[in-house]
C-alpha cells in the first residue's frame, strides 16, 4: 500500500509492474485507451504523452492513461532539431522528448521539452534561429512586482534588471512526444518575455489568473550540436 | 608536412652540432691582423733574393 | 520556420507586382522591388512609405539568391545600402539581409571583395558608449564570451537604399551610430538608432566558409580586411618555436664556448719592464685548437705598444704583431671615471705541435693628461707586464651568428603576424591622447 502511495505521488502509473526508482529506467508499458497500441513514457516525470499510432494525447494519471485531446498538426518544416535528438549546448546534454508548436497568428514557434544530464526538465524555445533554454521556476522563486506587466515595464529579479520586451498570445497547434505537464491543442495563453541586462530571459505564461514562470538564456544556434535520434 | 619539420629539425641539429665543433676549436676567435712581416723575411736575404 | 507555409508570394498593394515571400514570421516590412513602396507585413501589406528604387546599388548578390554560410542554408531576402559621410568624404556599402529557417536572420556584407557575416549578439556584455570612448585615455575595451574586444571606430551612417524583407522598418536617412570593437576573431558593433540599442557580432568569411549567392565569379578581395585572420601557413607556429628554441640553444652553447678558456701553458707570467725584450717558450700539443696570448699592463693614464713576435717549432717567424695596453682615469663633476682595461690579447692557430717561442718587447709608450683636474689623473709608467698563454681556447663567434640566423627564421612569422595585425588595425580611428 505504502509503495503504491509513494508511486502515486511521483505520477507513476499505479498498475506499473516494475517499481523501479531510477528515473532513467523505462517504466513498464501501458496501452492507449483509444487504439490499444503500446505507450511507453521515457521517464517518470512525464505527465502527458502522445500516442504514436492514433492522433490523441494522453494524460498520465494515478488511475492510468486518460484521453486528453487531439495531437493537432505538425507540418514538416526545416528545424534545427527534432524529437528524439540529443542536443549538446555548452557543457549540457539535453534529450528531446516532446515537441509542441504554438501559433501567434502570423506564424508559429516551437517548444521542445527535454531532460538534462541530471534528469531535470527544461524547455527549449525555437523561433527562427532565436533559441532560449529555460527551466520552470517554482512559485516561491517567482519575480515580485506590483500591478500588471506590460510591454516596456521593468522589474528587478535577483539583482538583475529586466524589461518586458515581447508580449502576445500563443495557441497550441500541435503536440508530439512526452511532456512534463499537460498541454492542450487549441488552448491559448498570454505570454511575456522579459530581457535582463545580463542576458537572462524571464518568461511568463498565463491562462486567466494561472501563471507559470520560466528563467533561461539565449542560445546561439551555431553553438548547438545535434546528435540525431 | 611532417617531412618539412623533420628536415628542418635534422638540418638545424647538424648546423648546431657542426658550428659547436668549429666554435670549440676556436674558429672565429683568431686575430685578423697577424701578418707575416716582410722585415723578418727580408732580414739578411733581401727582396732580390730567392724567396723559395 | 515560423511563417504560415501557404504564404509564399504576395502582390504589392501599390503597384500589383508579384513578390516572393522569402523571409519568416519575424519580417515586419516588405519593400517592393519594382515600385519601392514599403508594405506593412503585419497589417495585410498596407503601404507605408515609398523608397527610391532607381538607385539600386551594384552587387553580385541578388535578392532570392541562396547559399551556405558555415554549412547552413541562407536566402537573401533584403538589400540595404548605407552611407557614411565624414569630413566631406563618403563611404557606401551594401548589406544583404539573409534568412535561414533554422538559424534565423543575419547580415552578409560585401566590402572591397571581402565578405563578413553579422548576427544579433545576445550574450551578456557591457555596453560601449560614445561617451565612454570620448572620455577614455587608453583604447577602451570590452569583455565578451571570454574574449577581449578593443575599440576600433565610431561611425554614423544612414540607410540610403532599401529593398526586400526586413524584421524592422528601414527609414531613409535615419541615422545610426555604431561603435565597433575588435578581438582577434570577431567584431562587436554597438548600434544606437534613436533610442533603440542593438549589439551585432561580425566575423570574416573565408572562401571555404561561404558558397553560393552568385559569388563564385566574384572579384578578388583587395588589401587586408580588419577582420581577416592571417593565413599563417601550416608551419608558422612550428617554425617560430623551433627556430627560437635553436636560437636559445645556440646562445647557451655560445656562452659555454665564451667561458671556455683552454689550458694555461706553463710559462713564467710576470715580467718587469726592465727585462724586455723577453722570449718565452711554450708547448703546443693540439695544433688544430686556438691559442691565445693575454697581455696585461699596469700603467696609469698611459698607453704602451707591446710588440709580439711568434716563432714556430722550426724557428720560422709565424707573425710579427703588437698590442696596445692602456688605462686612463680621473674625476670630473659627475664623479670618478675610467677608460681602458690595460689588457689586450691576440689569438692564432698553431700549425704544428711542438715548442713555440713568443718574444715580447715594449716598443712605444705615451702619456695622457686631462685639461683640468690633473691632480686626479696621476700618470704612471708601465712597470710590469703580465703574459698568459692559453691553449685550446674556444670562440663563441660562429654560434652567435648561427643564433642570429635562427632568430631571423623564427622572427619572420612573428614579423608577418605583427605587420598583418597592423594592417588590420590601420583604419581604426583611435588616437592615444599622448600622441601628437
Amino acid at each position: 500500500m505504502l509503495q503504491n502511495a509513494s508511486m502515486r505521488e511521483n505520477g507513476v502509473f499505479s498498475r506499473c509492474e516494475q517499481g523501479l526508482n531510477d528515473k532513467n529506467w523505462p517504466m513498464s508499458e501501458m496501452n492507449c485507451p483509444n487504439c490499444g497500441s503500446r505507450v511507453s513514457p521515457a521517464i517518470k516525470s512525464v505527465k502527458m504523452i502522445t500516442c504514436e499510432s492514433c492522433a490523441t494525447t494522453l494524460l498520465l494519471e494515478d488511475a492510468g492513461l486518460r484521453l486528453a485531446g487531439s495531437q493537432g498538426v505538425l507540418h514538416e518544416v526545416p528545424m534545427i532539431c527534432q524529437l528524439g535528438d540529443e542536443l549538446k549546448i555548452g557543457k549540457g546534454r539535453y534529450q528531446v522528448l516532446g515537441h509542441a508548436r504554438f501559433s501567434y497568428g502570423r506564424g508559429t514557434w516551437d517548444e521542445f521539452w527535454a531532460i538534462d544530464g541530471s534528469g531535470n526538465p527544461v524547455w527549449i524555445s525555437v523561433d527562427e534561429g532565436d533559441l532560449i533554454l529555460q527551466r520552470e521556476l517554482p512559485e516561491k522563486d517567482w519575480p515580485q512586482y506590483r500591478g500588471t506587466l506590460r510591454l516596456g515595464r521593468t522589474l528587478r529579479y535577483k539583482t538583475e534588471g529586466f524589461r518586458v520586451d515581447e508580449e502576445g498570445t500563443g495557441t497550441c497547434v500541435g503536440l508530439k512526444g512526452s511532456f512534463g505537464h499537460p498541454l492542450t491543442v487549441g488552448e491559448s495563453y498570454r505570454f511575456l518575455n522579459l530581457q535582463g541586462e545580463n542576458g537572462t530571459v524571464l518568461s511568463a505564461e498565463s491562462v486567466g489568473k494561472d501563471y507559470e514562470w520560466f528563467i533561461g538564456s539565449w542560445i546561439d544556434p551555431f553553438e548547438v550540436e545535434v546528435k540525431a535520434a | 608536412m611532417m617531412l618539412f619539420r623533420l628536415v628542418f629539425v635534422v638540418l638545424s641539429g647538424l648546423a648546431i652540432a657542426g658550428t659547436t665543433y668549429v666554435a670549440y676549436l676556436g674558429h672565429g676567435g683568431e686575430s685578423r691582423d697577424l701578418d707575416r712581416s716582410i722585415r723578418a723575411v727580408s732580414a739578411g736575404r733581401g727582396l732580390n733574393g730567392s724567396i723559395k | 520556420m515560423s511563417l504560415n507555409p501557404d504564404l509564399k508570394s504576395i502582390n504589392c498593394t501599390a503597384c500589383g507586382a508579384g513578390l516572393d515571400v522569402l523571409g519568416g514570421g519575424r519580417v515586419t516590412t516588405h519593400i517592393c522591388s519594382y515600385c519601392g513602396t514599403a508594405l506593412d507585413a503585419l497589417d495585410n501589406y498596407k503601404t507605408l512609405v515609398k523608397f527610391n528604387i532607381l538607385e539600386r546599388p551594384e552587387t553580385p548578390v541578388k535578392i532570392g539568391a541562396t547559399g551556405q554560410i558555415f554549412g547552413v542554408n541562407y536566402t537573401v531576402i533584403g538589400l540595404l545600402e548605407h552611407e557614411e559621410v565624414w569630413r566631406g568624404r563618403s563611404w557606401k556599402w551594401v548589406d544583404h539581409q539573409v534568412f535561414s529557417p533554422t538559424h534565423g536572420y543575419a547580415w552578409l556584407t560585401l566590402e572591397d571583395g571581402h565578405l563578413t557575416f553579422s548576427r544579433r549578439y545576445r550574450k551578456p556584455v557591457g555596453w560601449l558608449s560614445e561617451a565612454e570612448v570620448n572620455r577614455a585615455d587608453t583604447r577602451p575595451r570590452v569583455r565578451a564570451g571570454g574574449e577581449v574586444f578593443q575599440y576600433y571606430e565610431t561611425s554614423t551612417s544612414a540607410v540610403i537604399y532599401a529593398e526586400g524583407e526586413f524584421t524592422w522598418a528601414p527609414r531613409k536617412g535615419q541615422k545610426t551610430t555604431t561603435i565597433t570593437a575588435m578581438s582577434d576573431t570577431a567584431m562587436l558593433g554597438f548600434s544606437t538608432t534613436k533610442r533603440e540599442r542593438e549589439i551585432y557580432h561580425t566575423v570574416y568569411l573565408e572562401p571555404t566558409e561561404v558558397s553560393g549567392f552568385g559569388l563564385d565569379t566574384g572579384g578578388k578581395p583587395s588589401g587586408v580586411h580588419a577582420l581577416q585572420k592571417l593565413k599563417a601557413g601550416a608551419h608558422a607556429g612550428f617554425l617560430t618555436k623551433a627556430a627560437l628554441g635553436c636560437m636559445v640553444l645556440c646562445l647557451g652553447l655560445a656562452l659555454v664556448m665564451f667561458l671556455q678558456n683552454g689550458r694555461l701553458a706553463e710559462t713564467r707570467q710576470r715580467f718587469s719592464v726592465t727585462e724586455l725584450p723577453v722570449t718565452i717558450p711554450f708547448e703546443v700539443s693540439e695544433p688544430g685548437r686556438l691559442t691565445r696570448i693575454d697581455l696585461q699592463g699596469n700603467g696609469r693614464n698611459s698607453w704602451h705598444f707591446l710588440s709580439v713576435e711568434l716563432e714556430d717549432p722550426e724557428g720560422e717567424v709565424l707573425f710579427e704583431s703588437g698590442r696596445t695596453v692602456e688605462y686612463y682615469h680621473g674625476r670630473d663633476n659627475e664623479g670618478s671615471w675610467s677608460e681602458g682595461s690595460n689588457a689586450a690579447s691576440l689569438a692564432f692557430f698553431p700549425p704544428t705541435p711542438g715548442r713555440y717561442a713568443v718574444t715580447l718587447d715594449l716598443e712605444e709608450s705615451g702619456f695622457w693628461a686631462p685639461n683640468v683636474n690633473r691632480a686626479s689623473s696621476p700618470q704612471r709608467q708601465l712597470t710590469e707586464v703580465s703574459l698568459q698563454i692559453r691553449n685550446g681556447v674556444s670562440s663563441s663567434f660562429w654560434l652567435v651568428l648561427l643564433a642570429l640566423g635562427f632568430g631571423c627564421v623564427g622572427g619572420l612569422p612573428m614579423l608577418r603576424r605583427y605587420l598583418h595585425n597592423r594592417a588590420r588595425w590601420r583604419d581604426s580611428d583611435w588616437v592615444d591622447e599622448d600622441d601628437d
